[in-house]
């Protein structure tokens, strides 16, 4: 059984009517405590390092408090909060000279098969969560991105689109393709395990 | 053609969602923040509350009064219900401590005073409650 612990958390029209109306900083906080983890696991499938991460994610947050007049919340406040972070980390890996892969799109490949996915469901908690790690890291900076705004924090492809730039339909392609290449690297490695112990 | 499945019916989203995939903070990552941005938080405003409340010391104030005046006047046995009969069967079984009480001078002034002060703090209390209103 999968227990999770989640504050009770306001909306995000909330704590913005409170910063701006009132100057409130305890709402900026609770805005910032809110997001301040999907935000830094953002900057670090981008910047691959912990240190870089947090300081991408808090410039993020000032740079979102200071234009805070300017949001007319035309977007969900988060859309703008990522893109914001996933900018900001892309200009911190420029800088590094450390950019890396390609947006290209790739062909298209046959759907992946659903048992591998049902087969580490079955596994434990600890096992699952390793093998899933292990393959989330083979992916690209981009496609891990994707993977963890799509799948971990519910962003629809349209609202990724705006996050990245990129077209909704590379963005439909590329996780089609991340998809893909989970179930091989899964499956890969259940194989390998498989081997081992026989 | 191929495409993404329903996410409601992707197996890999349960399984990424049941797990949780993402890596936590640092604890000073708001503090960072806020510092950053040169602001502090302030501390939620403490509001002090008597323990004994402005009903709770009349309540005790009464029944206090009663008792005293009780045990200095007493009642006769021509109890008029019977709860007044009961309460006068308890009074009577701590008849001793009440008659010693009425029969000795000393006793009886420091009991006196001791009410006075007791009804003094209780009036200075609500006094200040509604002071701290009024600020």
């Amino acid at each position: 059984m999968v227990l999770s612990v989640t504050m009770a958390y306001q909306d995000d029209t909330y704590y913005i009517d409170r910063i701006l109306k009132h100057a409130d900083q305890n709402a900026f906080a609770g805005l910032v405590n809110k997001h301040k983890t999907m935000a830094f696991n953002v900057a670090l499938r981008i910047t691959k390092s912990r240190e870089d991460a947090e300081e991408v994610a808090q410039d993020a947050f000032v740079k979102v408090y200071q234009s805070l007049p300017q949001f007319k919340g035309d977007s969900k406040f988060t859309t703008w909060l990522f893109k914001v972070v996933y900018n900001l980390a892309l200009t911190k890996i420029r800088k590094k000279s450390l950019v890396s892969g390609s947006t290209d799109e790739e062909h298209f490949v046959e759907p992946a098969g659903e048992q591998i996915f049902d087969t580490i469901a079955k596994m434990k908690e600890k096992e699952q969560k390793k093998h899933l790690s292990e393959a989330i890291a083979t992916l690209d900076e981009t496609d891990q991105l994707l993977v963890t705004l799509y799948y971990m924090n519910d962003q629809s492809v349209e609202e990724i689109s705006e996050i990245t730039s990129l077209t909704q339909s590379n963005v439909k392609v590329k996780l089609f393709r991340a998809r893909k290449k989970l179930h091989d690297e899964l499956h890969k490695n259940l194989q390998h395990e498989l081997h081992s112990i026989l | 053609m191929n495409q993404l499945p329903n996410k409601k019916d992707d197996a890999l989203s349960s399984l990424i969602k049941s797990n949780n995939m993402l890596e936590p903070v640092s604890d000073q990552f708001t503090a960072g923040v806020l510092a950053k941005l040169g602001l502090e938080l302030t501390p939620p405003k403490v509001v002090y509350e008597p323990v004994i409340s402005k009903t709770g010391w009349i309540l005790i104030s009464v029944i206090s009064t009663i008792i005293v005046a009780l045990a200095m006047f007493g009642t006769t046995s021509e109890a008029i219900s019977p709860a007044a009969a009961t309460f006068d069967l308890y009074m009577r079984q701590a008849g001793s401590w009440f008659d010693a009480l009425a029969n000795n001078l000393s006793i009886l002034i420091i009991s006196i005073l001791s009410l006075t002060v007791f009804l003094l703090v209780g009036v200075e209390s609500v006094y200040r409650r509604s002071r701290l209103k009024a600020a």
